[in-house]
Formats: C-alpha cells, structure tokens, sequence
C-alpha cells in the first residue's frame, strides 16, 4: 500500500483538515520519554492547582448561585423568565418521583437519553477514530474519504432529521443517527491531526529498525496520536449531549430533550432548567470519566 | 489639478448631503402624521390571523390613525414567550397556549377567534383497518374506528396541545386510554413526513396541516368536535395592556372584530386574502382548502361573543366552560396543576370587559 510518511513536506499537521491540535497540546507531547521530560518541565513551573486552589472553583459556583438568585429575588429578571435556585432545587427533587408535567419522572427521562446518547457516541467514535487514523496515515484512503467526509462535515446534525425520519423511522436509530451525525466529526478531525502530529523522527527509528509500516502506524502512529483522539472522544462527547434536544425533537414520548421540550410548551423555566443542569452535569461526569481514561493510556500527556 | 479634484470631492459630498436630507424630508412627509397609535399584534400561520392582515392591507388600521406592528410566530411556545418579555401588546393563539399565557403571564382572554373543534382532527391511511367501522359508539356517529381497531396503534401527535386534547377526546369516546396506544410526540410538519414516510398508524393534525393531509388522501377518522370536546381559539391581551390601556386594545379589536364581520360577509373574497396571507408565510393550500377553512371553523361577531362570555345567573359562561373542561384534561395530564387550574378560572382571565366596549 502507499503511504505517505505523516512527516513529509505536503503533510503538516491539521493542514488538510481544519482543526489544527488546540493550544498546549503540541505534538511532542505525544510520545517519547523526551516529550514527556518536557511535559516535567512545564509541570514543574505551574501551581499545583488541584491541591491548594480548589476553594477557587467552590467559590465561582457559589458566587454564580448567588448571582441567580439575586437577579430572580430583586425581580431584575422576571421568574416568569427565569426560576430561581430554590424553585429549580424544588423541581429537581419533586421530578425524583413525579412524572408531571412531561410525562415522566428525572429518572426515565435520564435512562432514555444515556441510551441515546451513548449509543450515537460509541457508534460514532468506533467509526470515526479509526477513520480518522487510517485517513491521516494511508494517504490513498485520505483521498478517497477526504471529499466526501468534507462535504458532510458542515451540514447541520439537524438538517439530517427530515431524511432521517425517512430512512430509519421515528424510534431510537433515526436519533442516534442525528447524534452519531454529531460526534463522529470530532473524531475523525482530532484522530487524523493526532497521528499526523506523529514524531518523524520515531518513525525513522521504527523504520530503520525494520518495522513495516503497518507496524510503525500501530506501535508508533496510534499511541502518538492518542493525547489527540482523546481531544477528540470529549469534543465529540459534549456534541452529542448538545444535540440530544435536537434528536429528541424527532420524535418521543421521554428523555431530556423531551423534558426541555415540554417545559418550553408549558412555559415552564424551572422544568427547562432542570433538564438543562441533568444534561450539563452528565455530560461533564462523562468528560471526567474519559480523562481519567486518558490519563491511565496515555499518562505522558500533561493534564 | 488639486483644487479641481477638491471641487469634484466637494461636489459629491454636497450630492450625497441632498440625497439624505430629501430622504429624510420624504420619510417626514410620509410617516409624519398626527399621533400614530402603535400596537403590537402577534400571530400564527392561521385563519385566526386573518382580520389583523385585512385590517393592514385595506388599511383599515391606518384609517383609524392606528399603526400595526405586526409579529408572526410559528407557534404559541415562542409567542409566549415573546409575550413574557412584552413584545406584544395583543393577539391570537391556540386555547391552550391562551390557557398558559393566562395562567403564567396573566395574560387575558379577551374574545373567541374561531371555533376550531372540526380542524384539531385525526388522519389514518386510505386503507386503514380503522375506517371499517363507523359510529360504533352511537353518540359519536360520525368517528371512525372500534376499540379493537385502535388499540395498540401507534399516534403521531403534538402533545400537550388541543390536538392531543382531540385524541383523548376520540380514545374516550371509543372506551380507551392514553395507556391502550402509543403516544408519540412529534412537531406537526415532522408527524406529516414521518406518516407520510409510514410511520405511525394514525397522525394527529390542526388546520391548515390536516388540509394538506387531506390532499394526500389521508381519511380523517376524528376531530374534537366529532369526539364531543369543543376546541377554541382565543384572542389574548397581556396583562400590561389590559390593565393599563385598555382603550388601545378597544380599538384593535373593534378593527379585529370588523374583519370577522367581513370573513363572515364576504368568504370569497376573504379567502383570496387568506391565500396571500398564507403564501406570504410559505404556504400553499388549493382553493378547496381555503374554502374549509371558512365552512369548517365557524367565526363570530361582537354580538355572539358577547352571548359566548355571558354569565347566566352567575352560571359560568359558555367560554369559560369551554376552557374548565381543557383545563381538567391538562390537569389529568398532570401538565398543570389544580391549584392553577383553579387560579385560571377564578382569576378573571376569561374577561368580557373590552368586548363590551366596543
């Protein structure tokens, strides 16, 4: 097969696609004890923030508590327009139990759109992270996916729903195809600047020690591009849970995009809110699981 | 060389300073006229929209020294909540957004824009099992379908809304429950394509959609007035606007009740008006479907609105009837509550007070 080597001149890093590595996670970062002696060294000049400054981040929610309920309390919004904390805690704990006004309780709205979401997620990220790999790498497969994945990339997840309804029906493979839509961009863009980023030099090494090169793009090309992939599993993660209104708008009968749905019918801001917080506050448990993944497969990328 | 490229610049700079001054002058002249009132009227793609759009284009509003600020809303959520953050002053809507808008933004129902119990229906396919039996329960005589032929199907619907309302109105009267069938809320243009696409066994619709089903062949097998419930649509005020100006709603609705009174004179002609209200909007109905939207939402003028809202020996009037029983079904439904239900009806929203000035 003909490849083309992630080091040679027309193939810099995220040029071809348009999300180049994010600030902070540069490509000698990936691998090699050389990188990760830099990644010490940048360690080593920054406050260990997660020891002594947490108060900072306790502070910044309570302060925002305080915020909201001030504005709602001294009427600067109207509670016709925004629910207070209060009110919102008060629904949160009555929606435990109760199914009104949307039809079901937190809880099965909740069940409904993990497996909605996860469903689009895992299917996504099984196909776009290897897509992007084999994209960045194998330069014929680039050019065969390349014009097509650039095309779909900037349609809108929900332009989809009307064809979607067409081809997959109005049950769960129409929405998670809406949000498998949404997540799989992330993934192959980050996957495929990853292993671009990869360190021409390794792959010299691994040459020069006789690898093939399907054997340097899986011993040296995937574990460097992993710090990126995993960039891309989160961006990828906070795309799904973003469109999961979207997806529910389809069609159903429950879920928090539902929930948010009815709140809105019902002119119901503490309901809207509180699907909104369930959502935020799962996707950002997700996030947090999918770091500490990272951190244990790939522990030279600086936290 | 320099000056005379001073004097082509100073000629240009003179040139546009004329232009914006006689534009100016024009806009004065045009728009200048002695205190202009203006009202923030919101409405839907819907007949109920129709006497406002008259009221414009023959320049009725202008006429009597009114200004109509004019606001289109795809459906009552975002009218309301426009209506929250008092961007209209009056309008028109579906009872149960009017309901809501009462009950969370004390907004008031001020008049009846149309009787629209025919036009919340229900469509099956052609050849549907559901269209084999007829008037089964005999004090529905005009519904399709059996218990046995519904139950367990699948219903496209718009929840919470006078749509869902005529569905379980239709499952009542065939001696069935929400928990007999599958519910499945959709938005009413994403229910046409997914029954069109195959989806679903029956599809709930409101007017002008059913219209459009109904072009596709669709049969309907219900509606609320069929199933027995009555669905209005209501002309709201807010809350600022009705306590605080109230001879400014007086007027526009006296200009809203004048176009009723034309739709009821002329539906001919009000029907070529409603077909460029509707294209305007992006919609295209045959002139079968305009000429239904007159014969199946019956419309009333001052005086029989005034009858509607009359209370009989302190009796509820019929209006407000109307509106406990859909209230009761949002309270079964667990979508309100009962202590808001009662606020509601006990509130006053229900007012005849600006009809009465008129």
């Amino acid at each position: 097969m003909t490849t083309r080597p992630p080091s040679s001149p027309d193939s810099g890093a995220g040029e071809r696609l348009a999300i180049a590595p994010a600030p902070g996670e540069q490509p000698q970062a990936a691998t090699s004890a050389g990188a990760a002696g830099k990644s010490k060294r940048a360690i080593a000049g920054r406050p260990q923030a997660s020891g002594s400054l947490w108060w900072l981040s306790l502070l910044s929610v309570t302060g925002f508590l305080l915020f909201w309920y001030a504005i709602v309390r001294f009427e600067i919004i109207s509670q016709a327009l925004l629910a207070s904390p209060e009110q919102v805690l008060t629904t949160f704990i009555s929606k435990l139990t109760s199914r009104a006004p949307d039809g079901a309780t937190l809880g099965a709205n909740f069940i409904t759109s993990l497996k909605l979401c996860l469903t689009g997620y895992i299917s996504a990220v099984c196909v776009g992270v290897p897509l992007g790999l084999i994209m960045g790498w194998f330069r014929k497969v680039d050019e065969i996916v390349k014009p097509l994945f650039e095309m779909i990339r900037p349609i809108p997840p929900i332009a989809w729903i009307p064809l979607a309804i067409l081809w997959l029906g109005i049950g769960l493979p129409a929405k998670a195809y809406i949000i498998w839509l949404s997540a799989f961009v992330p993934s192959v863009i980050n996957s495929y600047a990853g292993i671009k980023l990869t360190e021409p030099v390794l792959i010299s090494v691994s040459r020069t020690f006789g690898a093939t090169n399907w054997e340097t793009f899986l011993k040296v090309g995937v574990p460097s591009a992993l710090p990126m992939v995993f960039t891309g599993l989160r961006l990828s993660l906070s795309s799904a849970w973003m469109t999961l209104v979207a997806a529910e708008l389809l069609a159903g009968s429950e879920g928090l995009g539902y929930m948010i749905q009815m709140g809105r019918t019902l002119a119901r801001p503490d309901v809207i809110i509180v699907g909104m917080l369930t959502i935020g506050c799962t996707g950002a448990a997700m996030g947090y699981l999918l770091e500490k993944l990272e951190r244990k497969l790939a522990p030279w990328r600086r936290s | 060389m320099r000056s005379r490229r001073t004097a082509f610049w100073s000629l240009i700079i003179l040139f546009i300073g004329m232009v914006l001054v006689a534009g100016n002058g024009c806009n004065q002249s045009s728009t200048a006229p002695a205190k202009e009132v203006v009202i923030a009227v919101s409405h839907q793609p819907c007949v109920h929209a129709l006497p406002t759009y008259m009221a414009m284009t023959k320049g009725w509003d202008k006429a009597d020294g009114f200004k109509i600020d004019y606001q289109f809303y795809a459906s009552g959520p975002p009218q309301n909540e426009a209506l929250a953050s008092n961007k209209w002053e009056v309008g028109a809507e579906g009872a149960v957004p009017g309901m809501l808008a009462a009950i969370r933004y004390g907004a008031y129902i001020i008049a009846i824009s149309n009787d629209e119990s025919e036009t919340n229906d229900l469509w099956v396919r052609p050849n549907s099992p559901i269209l084999k039996a007829k008037g089964v329960n005999p004090k529905y005589p005009d519904l399709y379908g059996s218990a046995e032929t519904v139950k367990g199907k699948t219903i496209l619907l718009t929840t919470a809304s006078t749509g869902h309302y005529a569905v379980i109105a239709t499952l009542k009267a065939l001696g069935l429950s929400e928990q007999d069938v599958k519910l499945v809320h959709m938005e009413q243009s994403q229910a046409m394509a997914a029954f069109e696409a195959g989806q679903g066994d029956i599809v709930q619709l409101w007017a002008p959609f059913d219209y459009i089903g109904e072009g596709k062949g669709w049969k309907k097998m219900s509606s609320g007035k069929r199933a027995g419930v009555v669905v209005p649509g209501v002309v709201i005020a807010s809350k600022k606007a009705f306590e605080e100006n109230p001879e400014k709603v007086a007027k526009w609705l006296k200009l809203y009740m004048r176009g009723i009174g034309e739709m009821k004179a002329n539906p001919g002609e009000s029907a070529k008006l409603l077909n460029a209200y509707y294209k305007e909007h992006g919609l295209t109905l045959d002139d079968k479907a305009l000429a239904q939207e007159f014969s199946l939402r019956p419309i009333f003028d001052t005086k029989e609105q005034l009858a509607l809202f009359a209370k009989k020996d302190g009796a509820p009037s019929q209006v407000e009837k109307w509106m406990s029983d859909l209230a009761d079904f949002f309270v079964q439904q667990g979508r309100i509550t009962p202590a808001e239900k009662e606020k509601f009806m006990k509130g006053n929203f229900i007012n005849d007070k600006i009809l009465k000035m008129l």
